[in-house]
C-alpha cells in the first residue's frame, strides 16, 4: 500500500492486529502529505508505532546525509558508513 | 527530478519532526502529579514527554536537514516555465505553508471535536511552531507575517519544479561535525530546553563536544588494534 493512502481494518471476530510500515525514499512527498494528515484526525487513526517511524526517519536523513553531503558511501563503501555510525550517538 | 524532491521532503520532515511527535504534546510526568508551578516551569521550559536522548537526536536531525537544503541548494538549479527559481524562497514557502497547514487542520479538528495528537491543544502546536524557527529568520518573519494574517493556504506545487544538477558538483565547505549540526538545528524551543538543563547553550555544547571526542578517540583505537591484529 502506498504511503498516504486511507485504509481501515474490519475483522469478524475480535482480534489483535498488527501492523508495521516500509518507508522508501522514493515516495517521500506522499510519506509527508500522510505524516501531516496523519497527526491530526487522532481519534480516527488507533496506529500505535508512531515513534518506530520517527526513528526510521532519522536514520534515513542520517544516510542522505551521508550519502549526498559527506560523499562517504561512493567513496569508501558501506564500511566507512558503519565506521561513522558513532557520530549519532550524542549521550 | 522526483528523487530531489524526495529528498526535500525527507528535510521537511527533519525539521518537523518535534512538532510532529506526539509526545512533544506530553507532560513528562502524569498530569495529575503536577503543581500549577510545575507545569508553568514545563511550558515555560518546553519540557514534555519526549526523554532528552531523542530530542537531542531531533535537534541533530533538523541540522542534518538544514545542512542538505544548502547542499540541495549549492548543487542544483529549480526552474519553472524556464525561469530559475530561488530555492531557499520555494523551501521558505513550503516550511511557513505547512505550518499554517497544520494550524488550519488542528483548528479545523477542534471546531469538528476530532481528536487530535493526545493532549495536543490548539495553544500548544502555536507555541511549537512559533518556536520551529530562528528570530531574526527569513522564515521566522514569514511565518509571523503570514500566520497572523491567517493567510489562506495554497497548494504547492513543488512537483511543476524542474530540477536540473549544477554542472560543476560543490563539495560542501562546511564544518559538518556533530556539534556545528547540533547548532544548527537548535531552535528557540531547544534553546528554552537545554538552557533549563544545561544553564547555557555553549556549556551544553563543550559537553558534546567532549563525549564525541571519548567517542572519536575510543573508534580510533579500535581501528589502529583492528588494523595490528
Amino acid at each position: 500500500m502506498k504511503p498516504n493512502t486511507a485504509h481501515a481494518v474490519y475483522t469478524h471476530t475480535n482480534s489483535i492486529c498488527h501492523g508495521s510500515r516500509y518507508i522508501a525514499s522514493s515516495t517521500m512527498m506522499d510519506t509527508l502529505s500522510g505524516f501531516v494528515k496523519n497527526f491530526m484526525p487522532n481519534g480516527y487513526n488507533k496506529y500505535t508505532s508512531r515513534n518506530q517511524s520517527t526513528h526510521i526517519f532519522r536514520r534515513m536523513i542520517i544516510f542522505y546525509h551521508m550519502a549526498l553531503v559527506r560523499n562517504l558511501i561512493e567513496h569508501d563503501g558501506t564500511d566507512e558508513v558503519a565506521s561513522n555510525i558513532y557520530f549519532i550517538n550524542m549521550h | 527530478m522526483d528523487s530531489v524532491m524526495d529528498i526535500v521532503a525527507a528535510c521537511v520532515i527533519g525539521i518537523f519532526i518535534n512538532v510532529l511527535d506526539s509526545d512533544t504534546y506530553l507532560f513528562p510526568i502524569s498530569e495529575e502529579k503536577i503543581s500549577k508551578e510545575g507545569r508553568q516551569q514545563f511550558e515555560r521550559d518546553d519540557f514534555n514527554a519526549m526523554s532528552k536522548i531523542d530530542r537531542m537526536a531531533c535537534t541533530y536531525i533538523r541540522g542534518l536537514s538544514w545542512s542538505l537544503l544548502r547542499w540541495l541548494e549549492e548543487n542544483f538549479v529549480f526552474s519553472k516555465n524556464d525561469q530559475d527559481a530561488d530555492f531557499v524562497e520555494l523551501m521558505n514557502s513550503l516550511l511557513v505553508h505547512l505550518c499554517i497547514i497544520l494550524w488550519k487542520f488542528n483548528t479545523w479538528a477542534t471546531e469538528q471535536s476530532i481528536e487530535g495528537a493526545p493532549a495536543c491543544k490548539l495553544d500548544s502546536i502555536k507555541h511549537q511552531l512559533q518556536g520551529l524557527f530562528n528570530e531574526n529568520t527569513h522564515p521566522h518573519t514569514r511565518f509571523n507575517k503570514e500566520f497572523d494574517k491567517n493567510t489562506e493556504t495554497v497548494d504547492f506545487e513543488i512537483f511543476e519544479y524542474t530540477v536540473t544538477r549544477c554542472a560543476v558538483s560543490h563539495p560542501h565547505k562546511y564544518d559538518l561535525s556533530v556539534e556545528c549540526m547540533i547548532r544548527l538545528g537548535l531552535n528557540p524551543s531547544d534553546k528554552l530546553y537545554y538552557t533549563s538543563i544545561y544553564g547555557d547553550i555553549d556549556t551544553m555544547m563543550r559537553d558534546i563536544y567532549h563525549i564525541n571526542d571519548g567517542e572519536r578517540y575510543f573508534y580510533n583505537c579500535l581501528d589502529l588494534i583492528l588494523k595490528i591484529s
